[in-house]
């Protein structure tokens, strides 16, 4: 898959990837978006602004919850999974577990290369 | 900065005149310029200078104009993500298209006071659900979600002055909200159509007339409009849905 298709992909679920990643600990916008670059290997190509409002779609549906936060010197926005959010997670995670499982199933492991043949 | 470049304290009053419109605005940008600072820090303490890191924590972040079209189409479709209420909402539209298609019918049946008092109970319930369902399943509707607010509580206000107003009043902020609706392109448009199909076409038979074949013409095309709303919105898998474990959701 080339770095197109792949970062194509991964905007599909970045609604779970964000979870997966507020997950860990309440983080603020920055931070989460870091971490996801980080855990993404830079693979999802997204100017950074447009994750803001998938970051409020996520609260409004009440899988997250934020906070406004004075004490760095600037007004910073905190993200934090609620109890509603968290099964949500568990649940996808296993779906994508499962899903990945059943395609592993039918595409079975790597074909081995084949070796060069040889001069005569 | 050198002389042509933007700062970002610039980019900062673009992103405001973007998103000027938008009741969150104030937080949008201070969520932004915490960005674009802690991207600074962070690029200026891995070597780059001040400028530089300014620079690509702008090209980073992205155009004022892209960022500020992203959250203008968030807000139109507000949480506009299909959840457990909304499948409930939608059963409860189903249910609804029931009433409203059977409470002609009902009307003609001897004695038919005490089962007609329980559909018009069922009936408004339902319609509150769905109500509610339609606005978590669709968000904000934009300027024509707002338009459409304003006529119907217009409407409801010229109730004292003169009565003949709230039909057409209604009516009006059905059309504006369907036409919202159809814009959004979430719920499926024959649907949206069929429940415009009352006040659009109807209404000028049902002014000032009291013809009986145009109320159960349009209790049945009101009612198949709430049965393919309703199908449409309970088919839809919840974000919120926890099921049994090893189930692939393909």
């Amino acid at each position: 898959m080339n770095r197109g298709m792949r970062a194509e992909s991964l905007k599909g679920h970045l609604d779970l990837l964000l979870l997966a990643v507020v997950a860990d600990g309440p983080r603020h916008g920055y931070a989460v978006i870091e971490e996801l670059r980080h855990r993404t290997g830079d693979a999802l190509d997204l100017p950074e602004g447009t994750v803001y409002p998938a970051l409020h779609r996520l609260e409004e549906a009440g899988l997250l919850t934020s906070r406004w936060d004075e004490s760095s010197g600037r007004r910073r926005r905190v993200y934090a999974l609620t109890a509603e959010g968290g099964p949500v997670l568990e649940e996808r995670r296993r779906d994508w577990q499962s899903f990945a499982k059943v395609v592993q199933g039918v595409l079975g492991p790597p074909a081995r290369p084949r070796s060069a043949p040889r001069a005569t | 900065m050198s002389a042509g470049q933007p700062t970002i304290t610039d980019y900062l009053a673009q992103l405001r005149a973007e998103v000027a419109g938008l009741p969150d605005a104030d937080s949008i940008v201070d969520e932004a310029a915490d960005h674009l600072y802690s991207t600074v820090d962070a690029l200026v303490a891995g070597g780059a200078t001040v400028a530089e890191a300014e620079r690509a924590a702008l090209a980073r972040y992205g155009a004022a104009r892209t960022v500020g079209r992203a959250f203008g189409r968030e807000h139109d479709r507000g949480g506009a993500v299909a959840t457990r209420f909304t499948r409930r909402a939608g059963l409860a539209a189903i249910v609804l298209a029931v009433v409203v298609a059977s409470g002609d019918v009902v009307d003609w049946l001897p004695h038919s006071a005490g089962v007609s008092g329980l559909m018009t109970a069922t009936g408004v319930v339902c319609f509150l659900v769905v109500l509610r369902g339609i606005r978590m399943r669709h968000g904000r509707l934009g300027g024509w979600g707002r338009a459409a607010t304003w006529v119907l509580l217009g409407s409801m206000l010229s109730v004292f002055l003169l009565s003949g107003f709230i039909m057409l009043g209604i009516s009006l902020a059905l059309v504006l909200a369907g036409v919202g609706m159809l814009r959004a392109g979430i719920l499926p448009p024959p649907a949206i159509a069929l429940l415009m199909f009352g006040p659009v076409v109807l209404l000028p038979f049902r002014v000032g007339t009291e013809l009986a074949w145009v109320d159960t013409l349009g209790d049945l095309v009101a009612g198949a409009g709430y049965a393919w709303m309703g199908w449409a919105m309970w088919r839809e898998p919840a974000l919120d849905e926890v099921t049994p474990e090893g189930r692939v959701n393909a």
